[in-house]
């Protein structure tokens, strides 16, 4: 496990240099950058995440379909509501589609420093996650998993057209079963450490000549997560891609497997899907 | 007198700006100034070079010019202004340094200028903070004494007698 991660800050070392030169975005598929959607935007969003679960035996695919919407409530200030609907959780042979979580996220951008073609921006976000799973695995996240609540803080660096950005959060699960009385230590833990390193660069066009012309990222993030009243630990790698058409749509996908370490998680790989359309200054109102 | 001034408000002396944001790289980006510039009943027309984050922006005769209003609608987006070029089209203006003048609807306090008649046309960059890049702002404040333009507010530090109607107070250079 130990000289597993090593091998990976050498890879973003790589694709920094590498990419230097280069054009890049900071619109991940995975994460959040530490910039906001425009005041006044609105957004829509679906992904599709899909993984391949072994349960009794089977083998077998599990869904989870998501819908979101990001509201730039200020130039600093963003929030998005989502609901999931999926069928991760259920028994097999079970596969029937079933509400899953309903989530609320806000991101206050704190820092900005400005340039020509570049920034350094920090900001700090929080999210509640209302879940009806059942805990069944050790792996805790903010995605509908489980009930939980998450901070965090984001650092973005835009260099030209390369973007870096890291995010840190704590994650504290919010389950009834975390008062309750077992006699003895659970098998879950409540709380973890969520962590991503995110690297993406814009392909094409090479050279920027109308809003309408299709833009080509790819993307390469790092994901790890680590408990903190039980231990686990593992990291997972990231690649994805997205258009983005006539300066308002995005189409991502991305591909999401295990590096390094281990927990007990319903799956080690996940492959990702969604389509997200922006309408500019949506929100009218009155008074400037 | 303010309803008096109010009348020569309606001369636009200022007909274009070219506008650089900074922040951004992406079309998408860009994408949402533009959309907020047009938006401006003052603006009529904007003009994007995506390479270079620039904006050339053809103002409306006869309406108010707000200065201000365009760097709100640009860190709306989510972004910065870090250049903001105003053209003027009014030769015979007598420029001195450190003195202010009314411009079409606004006030403008020339710093670092040679004193001189203005041309029948030139450009003149608004310096106040809020329209350069930090790097920039430190570099021009430097050697500046002029306390309402190192706290940059383009808000009236001190508007002249009688310029009661202009809609604000810009700093700028030539």
């Amino acid at each position: 496990m130990m000289h597993n991660s090593l091998r990976l800050p050498s890879i973003f070392l790589f694709l920094l240099l590498h990419c230097l030169q280069l054009d890049a975005q900071e619109l991940y598929v995975y994460s959040e950058p530490a910039s906001n959607v425009p005041a006044k935007s609105l957004s829509f969003k679906y992904a599709g995440k899909w993984m391949s679960e072994s349960e009794l035996g089977h083998e077998h695919t599990t869904v989870r379909h998501m819908a979101e919407s990001s509201i730039g409530l200020g130039k600093f200030l963003m929030v998005r509501p989502a609901i999931s609907v999926g069928n991760m959780y259920n028994r097999y042979p079970d596969q029937k589609l079933r509400f899953e979580s309903a989530s609320i996220y806000a991101k206050l951008r704190v820092l900005s420093i400005d340039d020509v073609h570049r920034h350094f921006r920090a900001a700090a976000f929080v999210k509640g996650v209302f879940s009806k799973n059942d805990l069944q695995y050790a792996e805790i996240t903010a995605d509908g998993d489980q009930t939980a609540i998450q901070g965090g803080l984001i650092l973005t660096q835009l260099l030209h057209k390369l973007a870096i950005s890291g995010t840190g959060s704590l994650v504290e699960v919010m389950h009834p079963d975390r008062w309750k009385d077992f006699g003895g230590q659970t098998f879950y833990g409540y709380q973890s450490i969520n962590y991503s390193l995110s690297a993406g660069y814009l392909l094409f066009p090479r050279k920027y000549t109308s809003y309408e012309q299709t833009n080509f990222n790819i993307y390469v993030e790092l994901i790890g997560s680590r408990g903190l009243d039980r231990d686990y630990a593992f990291m997972d790698l990231a690649p994805a891609i997205q258009l983005i058409v006539n300066s308002n749509a995005k189409i991502n996908a991305g591909y999401r497997f295990q590096i390094s370490g281990g927990a007990y998680r319903m799956g080690t790989s996940s492959l990702s899907i969604s389509y997200e359309r922006s309408f500019l200054n949506a929100i009218k109102r009155k008074k400037k | 007198m303010g309803i008096l001034l109010w009348s020569f408000t309606s001369i636009a002396q200022i007909s274009k700006a070219s506008l650089q944001a900074s922040g951004l790289t992406c079309a998408l980006c860009a994408k949402s100034i533009y959309t907020n510039l047009t938006a401006l009943d003052f603006i009529d027309s904007v003009d994007t070079d995506l390479e270079t984050s620039s904006f050339l922006i053809v103002f409306k005769p006869g309406i108010k010019l707000d200065i201000d209003a365009i760097r709100r609608k640009v860190e709306d987006a989510g972004f910065s202004v870090s250049k903001l070029l105003l053209k003027v089209d009014q030769g015979g203006l007598a420029i001195r340094n450190d003195q202010k003048i009314r411009i079409g609807d606004n006030v403008f306090h020339f710093i670092g200028v040679k004193n001189q008649q203005s041309p029948a046309s030139f450009e003149m960059r608004v310096i106040d903070q809020k329209f350069l890049s930090a790097k920039e702002f430190k570099k021009l404040t430097a050697g500046s004494k002029i306390s309402c333009y190192q706290f940059s507010k383009s808000l009236p530090c001190s508007m002249p007698e009688g310029d009661g109607g202009a809609v604000g107070i810009f700093h700028v250079a030539l």
